[in-house]
């Protein structure tokens, strides 16, 4: 079975590792104390063997000894045979009295187990009985495990016991700590189900530590705000875009409906047709504006080619020069002799870039006016500066110009037929050559347009 | 019928205007939301078209200024926005009604005669005087079975008289809501018109419709004396 709930998955695993940790711990644990208590009764055997060497005494082939001098041992469980040196039975030492002396002994300085009878086993030892250098008989001393065996059986019943519920307490404790370290993910899950396309305002609250999840959080809340603006601009746009649209719809709905109220003479219906042709020349220099934008952000950088600015603005000149006559405004070409104005760049952009800047400043000048296009190569950058002595741009407007469909105020009853989309298009395009373009505008230096594009190296 | 055209595309307007004075009313036009309480101070108008988004204030603070100043005055507002919350909005600052751009004229016109008409005492159609009759939207009179033709001023000042029949209705009314703010006090335009109107209306019949209050005004309406 997969188990998707990373909680539970968390809490199983780490229960899993620490059973696996107890049980190894409990297993050394009960090694260790087998071995010391296996010492402690060998110490023991010895130790009642050496004891009962120095107190038994041999009076004509009879063992003796003073029942004081056994009582410590007895009291402990020692019991011993002492066989003659023949063999025979001697003498029996606490409860030894009640059994033979058991078969298979051990060698000397060994211990061996021996079933005294059902669930009794004993611990053999077996020594040599001396005096002196003379050996005068063996001496089988025995401990009774039963003592021994009860207290591990307690130990092995409380590990058995204690693990699991060590266990279980860690796994309750586990799935409680998982679950308040966790909540944090819950809570960013439900604000992201929350969150749809049409509502992005909402952001995962930041009262969290500055831990992993935290900052998982705030990248998140970062990526919604980018979201977020991507989607108002997106609106804002379509908004924009529509209500553009729709102006000039209305003017020709408008129009038309007037156009067949009542008769009409052909004269006056030729007006009206001027007017509405005028709305659909608004509507198609709108829809050609934005299908010029949506290109100018789909095309890469692929068809980057060198560019000579200074053919480019001598050609524009060129093309300006019967609309200037017909406005009576001057428009005059600065070209640098002898300099490298090579840009690598999208020569059609380039191109509506300064169109679109010509006609601006063809709009904004009075006729017998000045229009000054100029060009200069700073370093490795070439300035192209585009100059009109006519209407100032207010300075609140400034900040704003390049905005998609932002007109200014003064502009936008006069009909000058911009959909306010030009000047969000060239520098779209200038951006895309990686360089900037500015405004300044006053009342004594007139309005300047600066494109400034990074050149060639010559 | 005299209307105050708010609205801040001059295009727009214009074509507003044309329509509507072809249609026989008065016109003023005003393109800022903050002049519109200047305009109804100084003149009294029948309906007042209210764009939406206006420079200075928006149509729907314009609307509830209005109505809070205690103006009554239909309003009619225009809008390009058409999004249920905008309707419930504009409804609920006053408007009396409210119109989606684009529009064709004749809608326009046709809300104007019904905002007129659910201010007016009757609900039909048509005015009634005695036996005569006039019609907003064909702008056209009938007295008895005669049809009559009216020019467009003779219309509406036919029809302001109309509107309130059996009360004097002063040179000053007439003004207000036959002429825009282009006519020229101290002519003697309504003398002209009124003639012109009696010529057409009473000159045939024996009961006189048309009655002169000298120092007063005009009076339509059957009984001689009242």
């Amino acid at each position: 079975m997969k188990i998707v709930n990373l909680r539970l998955r968390l809490v199983l695993w780490s229960v899993a590792l620490e059973t696996l940790l107890l049980i190894v711990f409990a297993a050394v644990f009960v090694a260790v104390l087998q071995n010391a208590q296996n010492q402690q009764i060998e110490e023991t055997l010895r130790l009642s063997a050496a004891q009962l060497n120095a107190v038994v005494d041999i009076q004509s082939g009879h063992y003796r000894i003073s029942t004081a001098e056994t009582a410590d041992m007895r009291a402990r469980g020692v019991m011993a045979w002492i066989l003659s040196p023949d063999g025979q039975l001697g003498l029996t030492i606490g409860n030894a009295e009640n059994y033979p002396v058991p078969a298979n002994l051990p060698l000397p300085g060994q211990t061996a187990d021996h079933f005294l009878k059902e669930e009794e086993i004993i611990r053999l030892w077996v020594s040599p009985l001396t005096e002196g250098a003379n050996e005068f008989g063996t001496l089988v001393v025995a401990l009774p495990l039963r003592s021994s065996q009860t207290f591990l059986r307690q130990i092995y019943l409380g590990l058995a016991v204690a693990i699991p519920l060590v266990v279980l307490l860690s796994a309750a404790g586990g799935l409680f700590l998982a679950r308040r370290a966790l909540q944090p993910v819950a809570t960013i899950t439900h604000t992201a189900r929350t969150i749809s396309a049409a509502d992005l305002s909402q952001r995962i609250a930041l009262d969290l530590p500055d831990d992993e999840i935290g900052q998982l959080a705030a990248t998140f809340n970062a990526m919604l705000e980018r979201l977020d603006g991507a989607f108002q601009r997106e609106r804002q746009f379509t908004s924009d875009v529509s209500h553009e649209l729709r102006t000039p719809l209305g003017f020709i709905k408008t129009q038309l409906s007037l156009a067949r109220s009542r008769p009409r003479n052909a004269a006056a219906l030729l007006e009206m047709m001027a007017g509405m042709e005028g709305d659909v020349d608004r509507m198609t220099r709108l829809v050609e504006q934005m299908l010029s934008l949506a290109r100018v952000e789909q095309r890469g950088l692929e068809s980057f080619v060198p560019v000579d600015l200074g053919a480019l603005l001598g050609d524009l000149h060129q093309h300006f020069q019967p609309k200037g006559g017909q406005d009576d405004i001057e428009l005059s070409l600065g070209l640098p002799p002898q300099v490298e104005l090579t840009v690598n760049g999208d020569q059609a952009g380039l191109r509506q870039v300064f169109t679109n800047l010509v006609e601006n400043a063809f709009k904004y000048t009075p006729r017998g006016g000045q229009i000054n296009l100029e060009v200069v190569r700073r370093w490795d950058q070439i300035e192209v500066k585009v100059t009109n002595f006519g209407m100032v741009i207010p300075p609140e407007d400034i900040p704003h110009l390049f905005e998609r469909f932002y007109r200014v105020e003064s502009s936008r009853s006069r009909e000058t037929g911009g959909a306010g989309l030009g000047l969000a298009i060239s520098q779209e395009i200038v951006r895309r050559h990686g360089g900037t373009i500015e405004v300044q505008s006053d009342a004594d230096r007139g309005t300047l347009f600066c494109v400034r594009l990074p050149g060639q190296h010559p | 019928m005299r209307v105050l055209v708010v609205e801040d595309e001059p295009r727009m307007a214009a074509l507003i205007r044309q329509g509507l004075v072809e249609e026989a009313y008065a016109v003023d036009v005003v393109g800022r939301g903050d002049e519109v309480l200047d305009w109804v101070q100084s003149a009294t108008y029948d309906v007042i078209l209210l764009d939406i988004m206006l420079p200075g204030m928006n149509g729907l603070e314009v609307c509830r200024q209005l109505r809070d100043q205690g103006y009554q005055i239909p309003v009619l507002m225009l809008t390009a926005r058409d999004t249920l919350p905008d309707k419930v909005k504009g409804l609920d600052s006053g408007a009396d009604d409210y119109l989606i751009k684009p529009f064709a004229i004749e809608e326009l016109t046709a809300r104007l005669r019904a905002l007129a008409r659910r201010e007016g005492p009757s609900k039909s159609a048509e005015l009634v005087v005695a036996d005569l009759f006039l019609n907003p939207a064909t702008k056209l009179a009938r007295r008895g079975e005669r049809s009559i033709e009216l020019t467009a001023k003779e219309y509406a000042l036919l029809e302001t008289l109309m509107r309130r029949p059996n009360q004097v209705v002063s040179r000053h009314q007439i003004i207000d809501h036959v002429w825009d703010m282009e006519f020229e006090s101290g002519s003697k335009l309504i003398e002209v018109y009124i003639h012109a109107l009696r010529k057409k209306i009473d000159e045939d019949y024996p009961v006189k419709l048309i009655h002169t209050l000298r120092g007063l005004g005009y009076r339509i309406g059957e009984d001689e004396n009242r």
